[in-house]
């Protein structure tokens, strides 16, 4: 539902059900609700069976990657030689992404839940949590949490009377954009500098430890046990537009918006629909400029293109963009595009981890680029001093923070170049000082 | 961290470790959840941070002591993460989220209200009188909520200039 609104009748209500019910929170009131049934329906499966029916349902990862998760857990090796891991991404820091937050904040035992099944299924000793350090709300509901579905025996020696062991760890955080990144994660909960590690080898061969580890984002846990519960068939149902998009999405939409909030669709809903009947349109007498649609990482939109899209991974592909986290940033027709970009640049310049010299510096020097043009200093051409510098963040890096810089850049000046053309021009005031 | 004022660090004195009694219990009931003690590297930097508002130089050292780890290595991380302070902040710590979905919804006046009221006069600065220090933070993860901000442990959302001066005054 469009936490915090009442639902729409145009959303597919399934992860926020109980978005705003405070008694979902406890052991209680989740199996009230239905709670670990599904895992209880897991445990009496074989590991396979399980791995066999999410592959089957399409779900894709919701951290932003959109790797297929059944996938991923087959990766994992079939016999338990050594310990296996499963690390649960709670790291929300993606720009316009507040989703997580409220699964966290509101259902804790459905991310338990999800958790518990993906690690019985990949044969995983422990389930590591890994909560942002600023998420202190969510942090306090999350332990309080746990330690109920210890007490209550649904985690611990004998899993719900299984015979089965499931333990579940929660790791705070303590700041830095990058540990969402899964090997930077994985580097981070080894109490070390969250430094992206090269692939591979991937986790699933020498993850957490050194040891075979998959590493999943919240909501898609969160989405497990209604696979587990309703079948694959039925998740698989859930899509209005490319097949390989399936089940429902939360959307975080803020910015220049009526109603910003969560709001959970099925895939494959127009964009437009999202925008305007759900989230309420522009506000008064505003029109929409740009959205950036996945998060901040990923190419801005036009208005127009925003609003052809299809809010599927392949239909805002099709726009020019990613679906990435579908945290959905909307800027209105007051908004200065060279300061947001060249926000959104100091944004990546303060976050990376400073191990990959492109994105070091490259990240750095974006932002002094935007700044001198911003003070009304800039030169024509700094135009391609940018665009080849975002050439030479893209897909050189370890990770791709580099590149989730370059993407709003080279978009912007492709789409809004003439509001750069005016500070260049000194045909608009400078909005800042010169350096 | 709310009880450890600016000043009450600055004092010499023979340094007072922090992992002992129940606190040392506390880390060491960590252990098993970890293959490795180094892995409980960041929940001890979060212990000696409550207890003592910020990470001393001492400190580092007894960290690296009790989990078998060189201090130089304890410095690497400590200064890696954002949320750990390497000096003294005010008795109450404010993070203002100043990211692009925040900011274009205002964020930047939330930041001027906060260092006015207060006293800070500018970002990373303690108040003369101790009590506070602001600083801006990247994306808090509450976007739709502008502007978040974190004063201590507390998350308070959709804060504006206006209503900056009320909630200061819960803070003592």
């Amino acid at each position: 539902m469009g936490f915090p609104h009442p639902s729409h009748p145009k959303e597919t209500v399934v992860l926020s059900q109980y978005f705003g019910d405070a008694a979902a929170r406890s052991y209680d009131g989740w199996v009230q609700r239905g709670g670990y049934e599904a895992l209880r329906k897991a445990l009496g499966m074989t590991r396979e069976a399980i791995v066999e029916e999410v592959k089957a349902s399409g779900l894709r990862g919701r951290g932003g990657a959109g790797f297929p998760t059944g996938l991923k857990w087959s990766f994992m090796p079939k016999e338990v030689v050594k310990p296996h891991y499963l690390v649960c991404n709670a790291d929300e820091s993606e720009p316009g992404t507040f989703k997580d937050r409220e699964i966290m904040r509101w259902t804790p035992h459905a991310l338990i839940e999800g958790c518990a099944v993906a690690a019985y299924a990949i044969g995983a000793e422990r389930c590591y949590i890994y909560i942002r350090g600023e998420f202190t709300e969510p942090w306090t509901i999350m332990s309080a949490a746990v330690e109920q579905a210890y007490a209550s025996g649904a985690l611990g020696a004998n899993a719900l009377g299984s015979g089965k062991r499931i333990d579940m760890v929660l790791h705070r955080g303590a700041g830095a954009y990058i540990c969402g990144e899964e090997t930077a994660m994985m580097n981070s909960l080894e109490g070390k500098r969250g430094n992206p590690r090269i692939k591979p080898p991937f986790p699933a061969v020498s993850g957490v430890f050194g040891l075979p580890t998959t590493i999943n984002n919240v909501e898609t846990l969160a989405a497990v046990p209604h696979i587990i519960n309703r079948g694959a068939a039925w998740y698989k149902s859930l899509c209005l537009g490319n097949p390989k998009s399936t089940g429902t999405k939360l959307i975080s939409i803020c910015g220049h918006i009526q109603r910003p909030g969560n709001y959970e669709v099925t895939m494959g809903t127009p964009l437009k629909e999202i925008l305007y009947d759900m989230a309420g349109g522009p506000k008064p007498g505003r029109t929409f400029k740009a959205v950036i649609p996945g998060g901040s990482s990923v190419p801005i939109m036009t208005r127009e293109e925003a609003e052809a899209a299809l809010f599927d991974y392949e239909g805002i592909v099709e726009r020019g963009s990613m679906l990435g986290s579908a945290g959905m940033i909307v800027m209105d027709d007051t908004t200065d595009m060279v300061y947001q970009i060249w926000r959104l640049a100091r944004f990546y310049a303060h976050e990376s981890c400073a191990q990959c010299t492109q994105c070091r510096e490259g990240t750095a020097w974006t932002t002094k680029i935007l700044e001198r043009i911003l003070a009304g200093k800039g030169k024509q051409e700094d135009f391609q001093l940018l665009l080849d510098l975002s050439e030479n963040m893209t897909g050189k890096t370890i990770c791709v923070l580099s590149d989730s810089c370059a993407a709003p850049v080279v978009s912007g000046i492709q789409k809004f170049r003439s509001e750069f053309e005016a500070y260049i021009a000194g045909a608009r005031e400078p909005a800042m000082a010169a350096v | 961290m709310s009880a450890h004022g600016a000043t009450a660090h600055g004092a010499a004195g023979p340094y007072q470790p922090v992992f002992v009694g129940e606190t040392r219990a506390r880390l060491e009931r960590l252990f098993p959840s970890y293959p490795t003690k180094q892995a409980c590297l960041l929940p001890a930097l979060w212990m000696v941070q409550e207890a003592r508002g910020w990470i001393p130089e001492p400190a580092i050292n007894e960290v690296a002591e009790v989990l078998e780890l060189t201090p130089a290595y304890v410095k690497g991380v400590v200064t890696f993460y954002t949320m750990y302070h390497t000096h003294p902040v005010g008795r109450h710590f404010i993070q203002v989220c100043t990211t692009s979905p925040c900011n274009i919804c205002g964020a930047e006046d939330v930041v001027k209200a906060l260092l006015a009221a207060t006293g800070c006069g500018e970002l990373g600065t303690t108040s003369p009188d101790g009590r506070f220090t602001v600083i801006e933070v990247e994306c808090l993860g509450a976007c739709g909520f502008p502007t978040p901000i974190l004063i201590d442990d507390d998350f308070i959302e959709n804060v504006t200039p206006e209503t900056v001066p009320g909630l200061l005054q819960r803070y003592a």
